[in-house]
């Protein structure tokens, strides 16, 4: 069994007015007591029967742990599961809080992939997201690309008074040797100060058409540029895609150490308790079973944001029946959204733009 | 019981004059209800009472009472509703005793329901016992209040009670053994008994809710219900307190319910008169004069497939409302449903809700209006209850709307204010009287259209909530009327259609598109939503289309979340009904009803 593992770093510096990830600000010990559990998460879990051939750290700013602690992490990886020696290790990173030395001792840890969140490199957006930023993130990515094999960029659009321009100049500035982006839309997250300030009136958001023109404007430059969309948010120049991500996408099953991290393991869905419950108790895990049906509602979800789709035999692999067969009234229905040949299915482009719409038609 | 130690009386009152509560003292004071039991506004039994707080169904409970004297004595109550659209309850209530329990909230005074159920109880040859009630609150106004209730009944003796600390109770329940006569029927007489009320317990059948004139019933008797010419055998009879209690008999004089094992609905006629197979009563009872539904809508289910179980829901439900009235009816564009008649626009909110809640049919309702008559041009006269039957109006000669007589109780302070609100709603003053020095009775003729959409609420706020609304149905008048259709996607939505003034046909129409605008969401294409009179439209409004339906980011932590998104979006979908290509979500539909939701 080959599988993804994701580590969870639930530290940031700061928090952005926007995130509603599970991260939170905390100090050097109790990240220090953190690593100490992860570690524990890690052994307490040993399974010498699993590879493990993608590695994702991310957060919150695992940028923030100490290049030992990473390398410690990795070990004990090794230790417990096989790690592949090949393995893709993505390190998610704000550029605020590292340095070119940093980088280089992440590199030295056996970081081989970074992926780092610029959002934008314009000033004034930043700080309308309520997002630090103390310096310019430019000559920190060059150094990024200079160590690393593989650096992908976070970049955002629909962020209140950004435009063709802000993004042209995002574009200007990004190195020729960044082989992935990953381009979101802004979401507004009930509850965070961002959402606060639009329903205050103090920002506002841009129109849907305004960000639709953006998009298209971006999707455009970077094919010219040579990425390819490989999902609805990720795009990739050759053999840049993220490996780790792929395993999602193909609904492989996945391990998830920290806190908070979700595994998904033969029709299982374990979540582990999130800070401080974590570091207490011992169970601390919530169990979700997978019914078939949800199995294969989550399967096409998945899948279908691959712009490719995926092979039909992969489905039948798994479900034995053909997947046209199994939701014959529901491709009928939508056929209009696919493109389906023989061997594979796929959404179209626009059906892609209203996956959620079309995937909520699969639920039974 | 001997019949001369029985006494039967219904609880009357506006609303909110404390009925329910009072009630609650009886209960305790007669130690019906021992105190782990009770709650507050006991006899309020259905959920939907409790969360608003109104009564809407009558109720009996009967209770034990050792008076001054010494005597026992059977006593009998039916709570009833304040509410104006609930009036038939009282009706059928008071029908069922011998006296009357007028309510009057001292800091309010007589309203216009008050007046109205002063009359039913009138009508019904009842012994009016009259309280005071809420005289614990320092705004109560007893004086006042004793010369209202003295100026209209002329009577003198008053018991001023608060239901709230029990002040007063005791003086109540002996005025009540001493001067509600005792029922007088025949007690060895041929079976005489009044059905006043049913409902349908899915386990023990009908339960058939009556009061005995004659005779007595008890399980094994083979009774007929005279009208519907049905034969039973009883299984069991009880009373209530104001649970069900089983018991070996129910008597003249008492009021009680009969279980026979009925199945078929059509058999049990609110009314009618229930004897002994073998010795029938040669006088039946009247029965009722049933009320004629004044507010018309259409209700359907919002999946197609509920249609017969919507069907039968109806069915059981207007055993225990039985003013409700229904008949199939199609729309073009939500399919199969019932056309129901309603006695106010609360009765139509509470059907639709009892239904949701206590047949679990989700339901959607079309815009309430009236029932016009036309004449045509080849002469006919028809009656339409539906917008969209209207027929064209080049063949119509003549459109006539119900009028109804309204009673606005009022202080005389806001009088220009009201006066003005009706003017404004076409009504016609008859009159105005003074109840007492500063309070004014005021008569008004208004179109019955007007009035069922926010005429209350504006009613109240124009009068510091003092004032109070009664109607009953006058008459039928001409009037300048025209039908607005809405447009989806320039599809005409029938269920969307109504009847206006030709001067309020501008606004409405664009209140509704703006409405529906607000409250349909944006879908894959862009939807144009249009008023129009005939061919002319008068107002016009786009819902945008949906850019992109997408989660931007979803990773191995995001699944269970996502999915579950994916799941509600499906839930939502099963409430929104789809007209041609567009969705409407159920709430659209419940916003255009503008229910006029307080209190008469
Ligand atoms: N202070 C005070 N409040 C009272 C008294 N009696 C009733 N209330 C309050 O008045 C409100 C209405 O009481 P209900 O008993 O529900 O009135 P009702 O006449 O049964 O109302 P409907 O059945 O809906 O017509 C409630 O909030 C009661 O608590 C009283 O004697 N004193
Ligand atoms: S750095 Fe990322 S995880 Fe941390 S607060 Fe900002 S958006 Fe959230
Ligand atoms: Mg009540």
């Amino acid at each position: 069994m080959t599988v993804g593992a994701y580590l969870h770093i639930p530290f940031c510096d700061s928090k952005c007015d926007y995130c509603d990830f599970y991260s939170i600000v905390a100090g050097k010990k109790e990240r220090d007591a953190y690593v100490q559990y992860l570690l524990g998460d890690i052994k307490k879990r040993t399974d010498k029967q699993t590879t493990i051939d993608t590695v994702f750290i991310g957060g919150g700013n695992p940028g923030l742990l100490l290049p030992q602690q990473l390398e410690g992490i990795l070990e004990a990886l090794d230790e417990h599961y096989l790690l592949d020696e090949k393995a893709e290790i993505t390190l998610e990173c704000n550029p605020e809080s590292v340095n070119e030395a940093t980088l280089r001792a992440f590199r030295q840890a056996g970081i081989n992939r970074l992926s780092l969140g610029v959002q934008s490199f314009n000033e004034s957006l930043i700080q309308t997201l309520g997002r630090q930023r103390s310096n310019p993130p430019d000559e920190l990515i060059a150094a990024a690309v200079s160590i690393f094999p593989r650096v992908s960029l976070d970049l955002m659009i629909g962020i209140p008074a950004q435009t063709r321009q802000t993004l042209q100049d995002d574009l200007n500035r990004i190195p020729k040797g960044i082989g992935h982006l990953s381009v979101y839309d802004l979401t507004l997250y009930p509850e965070t100060r961002f959402a606060h300030r639009v329903e205050s009136g103090a920002v506002r958001l841009n129109s849907d058409e305004e960000n639709e023109e953006m998009e298209a404007f971006l999707i455009e430059q970077l094919h010219a540029e040579g990425f390819v969309q490989y999902e609805v948010s990720n795009y990739a120049k050759p053999d840049q895609a993220s490996r780790h991500n792929l395993h999602y996408w193909h609904y492989d099953d996945y391990r998830g150490f920290g806190a908070g991290a979700v595994s998904s393991w033969k029709g299982v869905r374990y979540t582990q308790a999130k800070l401080p419950a974590c570091l207490l108790g011992e169970n601390c895990e919530q169990q979700e079973i997978l019914s078939e049906a949800t199995q294969k509602l989550e399967w096409l979800m998945m899948n279908l944001r691959l712009t490719n789709g995926f092979e039909r035999q992969r489905f039948q692999e798994r479900f034995g029946l053909d997947v046209i067969e199994d939701f014959s009234k529901e491709f009928d229905e939508l056929a209009q959204w696919f493109v389906i040949t023989p061997r594979q299915i796929a959404l179209t482009p626009k059906g892609s733009r209203f996956h959620h719409t079309v995937l909520s038609a699969f639920v039974r | 019981m001997k019949q001369k130690m029985i006494r039967n009386f219904g609880i009357i009152a506006h609303i909110d004059h404390g009925k329910s509560t009072l009630a609650d003292r009886l209960l305790e004071i007669t130690h019906t209800v021992s105190s782990r039991e009770m709650t507050d506004q006991h006899l309020d039994t259905l959920d939907l009472e409790q969360e608003r707080g109104i009564t809407i169904k009558l109720q009996p409970a009967r209770m034990h009472y050792t008076s001054k004297s010494g005597q026992v004595y059977n006593l009998n109550l039916i709570d009833t509703p304040g509410h104006v659209d609930f009036t038939y309850e009282v009706s059928r209530s008071l029908a069922a005793c011998e006296g009357a329990l007028l309510v009057v909230d001292a800091t309010q005074g007589i309203e216009a329901q008050t007046m109205a159920n002063i009359y039913l109880a009138l009508e019904n040859n009842l012994k009016i016992v009259s309280v005071i009630n809420k005289i614990d609150l320092p705004s109560a106004d007893i004086e006042k209040t004793k010369k209202e209730i003295e100026s209209i009944l002329g009577q003198t003796t008053i018991f001023p009670v608060s239901a709230k600390t029990g002040e007063g109770i005791i003086e109540v329940l002996e005025a009540i053994v001493n001067e509600v006569p005792a029922p007088t029927g025949l007690a060895d007489g041929p079976l005489k008994a009044l059905i006043f009320d049913s409902y349908f317990d899915s386990y023990r059948g009908i339960v058939v809710m009556i009061r005995v004139f004659d005779g007595l019933v008890k399980p094994g008797m083979k009774i007929r219900f005279m009208k519907s010419g049905a034969i039973y055998e009883v299984t069991e009879v009880g009373y209530f307190t104001p649970k069900k209690i089983k018991s070996n008999i129910i008597n003249a004089g008492e009021v009680g319910y009969i279980l026979a094992n009925i199945k078929t609905i059509g058999d049990i006629r609110i009314g009618d008169t229930v004897t002994e197979f073998s010795r029938e009563t040669t006088t039946p009872l009247l029965g009722y004069k049933e009320p004629k539904p004044m507010v018309f809508s259409g209700l359907y289910p919002i999946d197609g497939d509920d249609y017969p179980l919507l069907r039968e829901a109806l069915e059981k439900l207007k055993l225990n409302d039985s003013s409700l009235y229904f008949e199939p009816e199609t729309s073009k564009a939500l399919g199969f449903g019932f056309r129901c008649g309603f006695l106010g626009l609360l009765h139509l909110e509470i059907v639709k809700e009892r239904l949701t809640r206590e047949y679990n049919v989700t339901l959607i309702a079309t815009i309430p209006g009236v029932v016009y008559q036309l004449t045509m041009v080849n002469g006919d006269i028809v009656t339409v209850d539906n917008p969209s039957k209207f027929p064209d109006r080049g063949k119509i000669s003549l459109i006539e709307e119900p009028m109804v007589k309204a009673t606005i109780i009022l202080p005389s302070d806001y009088v220009g204010a009201i006066m003005d609100l009706c003017n404004k709603r076409r009504g016609r003053i008859i009159n105005m009287e003074y109840l007492a020095e500063s309070r004014v009775l005021l008569y008004y003729f208004l179109p019955l259209n007007e009035i069922l959409v926010d005429f209350f609420n504006q009613l109240k706020a124009l009068s510091k909530g003092y004032a109070s609304l009664d109607y009953e149905f006058a008459n039928y008048e001409a009037a300048e009327l025209v039908k607005v259709d809405i447009l989806l996607n320039a599809e005409p939505v029938d269920a969307f259609s109504f009847i206006t003034h030709k001067d309020n046909a501008y606004y409405k129409g664009r209140d509704l598109t703006s409405k529906l605008k607000q409250m349909i969401p944006r879908q894959m294409f862009e939807i144009p939503i249009q008023a129009s009179i005939g061919s002319k439209v008068i107002s016009r409004e786009t819902i945008s289309a949906l850019r992109k339906n997408v989660l931007a980011k979803c990773y191995g932590g995001d699944i269970s979340r996502k999915r579950k998104l994916l799941e509600k979006q499906k839930e939502g979908k099963k409430r929104m009904k789809s007209v041609g290509r567009v969705e409407i979500p159920e709430e659209a539909f419940l916003s255009i009803l503008m229910l006029d939701n307080d209190k008469a």
